[in-house]
């Protein structure tokens, strides 16, 4: 059984269409990354399979249950990281925690070694007592990762992994995700980073304009290219570019403008 | 004062962004068609009102005591500027600090950008004030036959100081960030119980304290009509033409400028030194593992929404001194109001109804305002309970129940209360289940509405509840208000009340029933939002 299924998912937002017909599959213990430009789809995705969203057509299947009949029980095996970072202000670290520990019916003394070895990693364990207002985003990442991951999901889901983390706490991040799939746990992220990308995930799907356009192994992304191409290319080819014709226009005419003062 | 020619276009775009804020919703616009209808119905109404003979004759009969009294009212109304200042920048325009960043990195000369600052939110306020207060103000001294050119050079004054006034309510509303939250807190808990028994002595003032109370009234404007004081130098010229009070006038002219110069000069120069900044306010909370009563009672899902409601409620100094404003209020009237009244028999028909009454408007509206106002304050963290494994109703209860314990709060106070006026027991427990009925189902009823009403954007939480919801509520509230009393005393008339009560106590079944029916219908449509409709 897959962890994770996009079944045919169409959404449309006020008669615009973000994301067209996509189907896609995570299996248990596979890192999955969803590439593609700002405002091809990525984030909609993520929304949908959590269940923030609703699909114009087409269901997600989370290990059989379908997140739009049976919202509960596929919730429940989710860790979701969004991109922006969701915590209450007023409240401190613990807190927060602590009404995710609630929310999925999990005793959270019962885990108290747990949750304080992965504030250590996170170089959170001094600040969770503080109140979220007091935090940096960067610490507010952190935050929503062991939220996410405080009620162990057999899912997880990470939107724009590398956002407002630190190389040391990423390098830590991607030392756990390897070795939560080591233990058959999903993982679904997007990313703007492609080596990232590359390294991390086993396998890669590129999405432009709401549309799947490429999918397979990351090894295989590059093989799809000319040899010795940078990733960045090949994934320039696949999405387009920089528009170098127009860079060069504005570089003149902001020449031009200084010319006159 | 090079940047001067700078002002008309900044006015310009506040004046689009204000006409944007109109055209983002459809009720914005209504609300602005009707007010603007309201306001004209009450310039004509006012106008006609001058106009009749007799109210004319006795207009002109006081005019020494109205002009006399004009100083006060300068000084009172320039007291609510500042407040109404402070409130536009900490309340109404909030974030506007970001604008002043946006403005400093422009190449306009700083101490202008303030001025600009304060000018524009003091004319917002002043043009609130001139609707509502120098419009009637101009036309009762117009029946008090003042001439044009008088009134003239009264009316810009009078302007010039609220502006002013309203500008140094501004500064200090930038300033108030330097508050730290705890002390906020503090305050606002202070304040609302100074308010709260302040407003309900004056309401209920007896013959004597009014009479003390105008004696003091009298000694601040004796000291305020002193040539002395800047209040009375608008004013000056309705006395008489001669150099004092030419003298007067002139400085009641430099005067508001002269303060507008020296608040836009302080605020500039304590800005730019980096003297306004919020405190770095570390709050260490020590986190205990235990779990509560209510954990126990409803489950850990409910038991954690209700945590946290509770935790961001005593942490959030508008609501709780907004809660705790109405409850003194309702204590000390409930406690203060019947003593008042004299007459034999009042207690077994008075005190009841007083009880029904006051415990609508003030224990009933604010527990069910609270429902609307905590889900607007979820607004990104929304994602967080709908992306939990929480049934609809489950998530529903969660937040309710905070609003519930409260109305419980006020339910309890109200027995020692009715016990002190010795009322009859049966009496009592009727009006505990009456109440108890209509709190369950207007709090149900509420919530339904809250959800499926509130603008999950809104900048004010505490004004999120979108206008068909303002309406709907208000029916319920005004039709319980209107049945309720008189529901009660026909009871009590006819010596029914322990049929009723009996009746009351079966009826908790289906209202329950009806509660739950409601609950799960706006848990159904609350996980139905889409992330996109809150954040």
């Amino acid at each position: 059984m897959n962890a994770l299924e996009f079944v045919n998912i169409t959404k449309y937002f006020d008669g615009k269409r973000a994301v067209n017909n996509f189907t896609a599959y995570v299996k248990p213990g596979e890192i999955v990354a969803l590439l593609g430009p700002n405002g091809s789809g990525k984030t909609t995705l993520l929304r949908i399979a959590t269940g923030l969203l609703k699909p114009t057509h087409g269901d997600v299947l989370i290990f059989g249950h379908s997140i739009l009949h049976d919202p509960i029980n596929a919730k429940r095996m989710i860790g979701f990281v969004p991109d922006e970072p969701y915590a209450y202000d007023v409240l401190s670290g613990y807190e927060n925690i602590q009404l995710i520990a609630d929310l999925w019916e999990i005793d959270l003394k019962e885990k108290k070694d747990e949750l304080e070895r992965l504030a250590q990693i996170l170089e959170m364990n001094e600040v969770l007592d503080r109140t979220v207002a007091t935090y940096s985003a960067g610490m507010k990442r952190k935050l929503n990762i062991i939220m996410a991951l405080i009620h162990d999901p057999s899912l997880l889901i990470i939107d724009e992994i590398t956002s407002s983390l630190d190389p040391k706490a990423l390098a830590s991040i991607e030392l756990i995700l390897k070795g939560l799939k080591q233990r058959g746990i999903a993982i679904l992220f997007t990313t703007h980073i492609l080596e990232v990308a590359e390294v991390l995930a086993d396998r890669v799907i590129i999405i432009h304009q709401g549309e799947k356009i490429w999918e397979g192994a990351s090894a295989q992304l590059r093989e799809s290219g000319e040899k010795n191409k940078r990733i960045k290319d090949i994934f320039f080819e696949l999405t387009g570019g920089p528009e170098y014709t127009l860079i060069m226009e504005y570089l003149k005419l902001r020449e031009k403008y200084a010319g006159y003062q | 004062m090079r940047d001067i020619n700078k002002f008309p276009v900044l006015f310009k775009y506040e004046i689009k962004s204000f006409v944007a804020y109109l055209k983002e919703k459809k009720s914005r616009i209504v609300g602005f068609i009707l007010g603007s209808i309201l306001i004209i119905l009450y310039m004509i109404s006012l106008l006609f009102m001058i106009n009749i003979p007799i109210l004319r004759e006795n207009l002109i009969q006081y005019k020494d005591t109205i002009l006399s009294s004009l100083p006060t009212a300068i000084f009172f109304l320039c007291l609510f500027a500042i407040s109404n200042g402070f409130s536009i920048v900490t309340s109404v325009r909030k974030n506007q600090r970001r604008r002043i960043e946006l403005l400093l990195q422009t190449p306009l000369k700083s101490k202008n950008i303030f001025r600009f600052f304060l000018l524009v939110n003091s004319i917002a306020v002043v043009s609130f004030y001139i609707i509502i207060v120098c419009i009637p103000l101009i036309i009762i001294l117009m029946a008090l036959e003042m001439n044009l050119v008088q009134l003239l050079i009264f009316s810009i004054s009078f302007l010039l100081y609220l502006l002013a006034f309203a500008a140094i309510g501004c500064m200090l509303g930038v300033f108030y960030v330097k508050v730290p939250r705890r002390k906020r807190l503090i305050l606002s808990v202070i304040f609302a119980i100074i308010f709260a028994i302040m407003y309900s002595r004056i309401y209920i003032m007896s013959p004597e304290e009014a009479e003390v109370f105008i004696r003091i009234l009298r000694t601040i404007n004796a000291v305020l009509g002193s040539s002395l004081s800047p209040f009375k130098w608008p004013a000056s010229l309705f006395v008489g033409l001669s150099m004092m009070t030419l003298m007067e006038t002139i400085l009641s002219y430099i005067f508001p400028l002269l303060l507008i110069e020296l608040t836009a000069t302080y605020l500039t120069r304590k800005y730019m030194i980096g003297a306004i900044k919020a405190p770095s306010e570390v709050i260490i909370i020590k986190h205990k593992y235990k779990r509560g009563l209510i954990y126990k009672l409803f489950g850990s899902q409910v038991g954690g929404i209700f945590r946290k409601e509770l935790k961001v409620f005593l942490r959030s100094p508008a609501m709780i001194s907004g809660f705790l404003f109405v409850y003194v209020l309702l204590v000390v009237m409930l406690l203060s109001f019947p003593f008042r009244i004299n007459e034999p028999g009042a207690t077994r028909f008075l005190v009841p109804t007083l009880m029904i009454m006051f415990t609508i408007i003030l224990g009933i509206i604010p527990a069910i305002s609270i429902i609307p106002t905590s889900l607007a304050l979820e607004r990104k963290n929304l994602a967080i309970l709908l992306s939990s494994p929480i049934s609809p109703s489950k998530l529903v209860r969660g937040k309710i129940l905070l609003s519930d314990i409260l109305t419980a709060i006020v339910i309890a106070s109200l027995i020692p209360i009715m016990l002190m006026y010795q009322m009859a027991p049966i009496d009592i427990l009727l009006i505990l289940f009456m109440i108890l009925n209509i709190i369950l189902i207007l709090t149900a009823a509420s919530t339904y509405i809250a959800v499926r009403y509130t603008d999950f954007k809104a900048e004010n939480p505490r004004k999120a509840l979108k206008f068909p919801g303002v309406i709907i509520m208000l029916i319920l509230i005004l039709v319980s208000y209107m049945i309720l009393p008189a529901a009660l005393v026909a009871v009590i008339m006819c010596n029914l009340q322990f049929y009723v009560m009996l009746f009351l106590v079966i009826l908790l079944i289906p209202v329950y029933q009806v509660r739950r029916y409601l609950f799960n219908a706006a848990g159904e449509y609350l996980l139905k939002l889409e992330i996109t409709e809150y954040t």
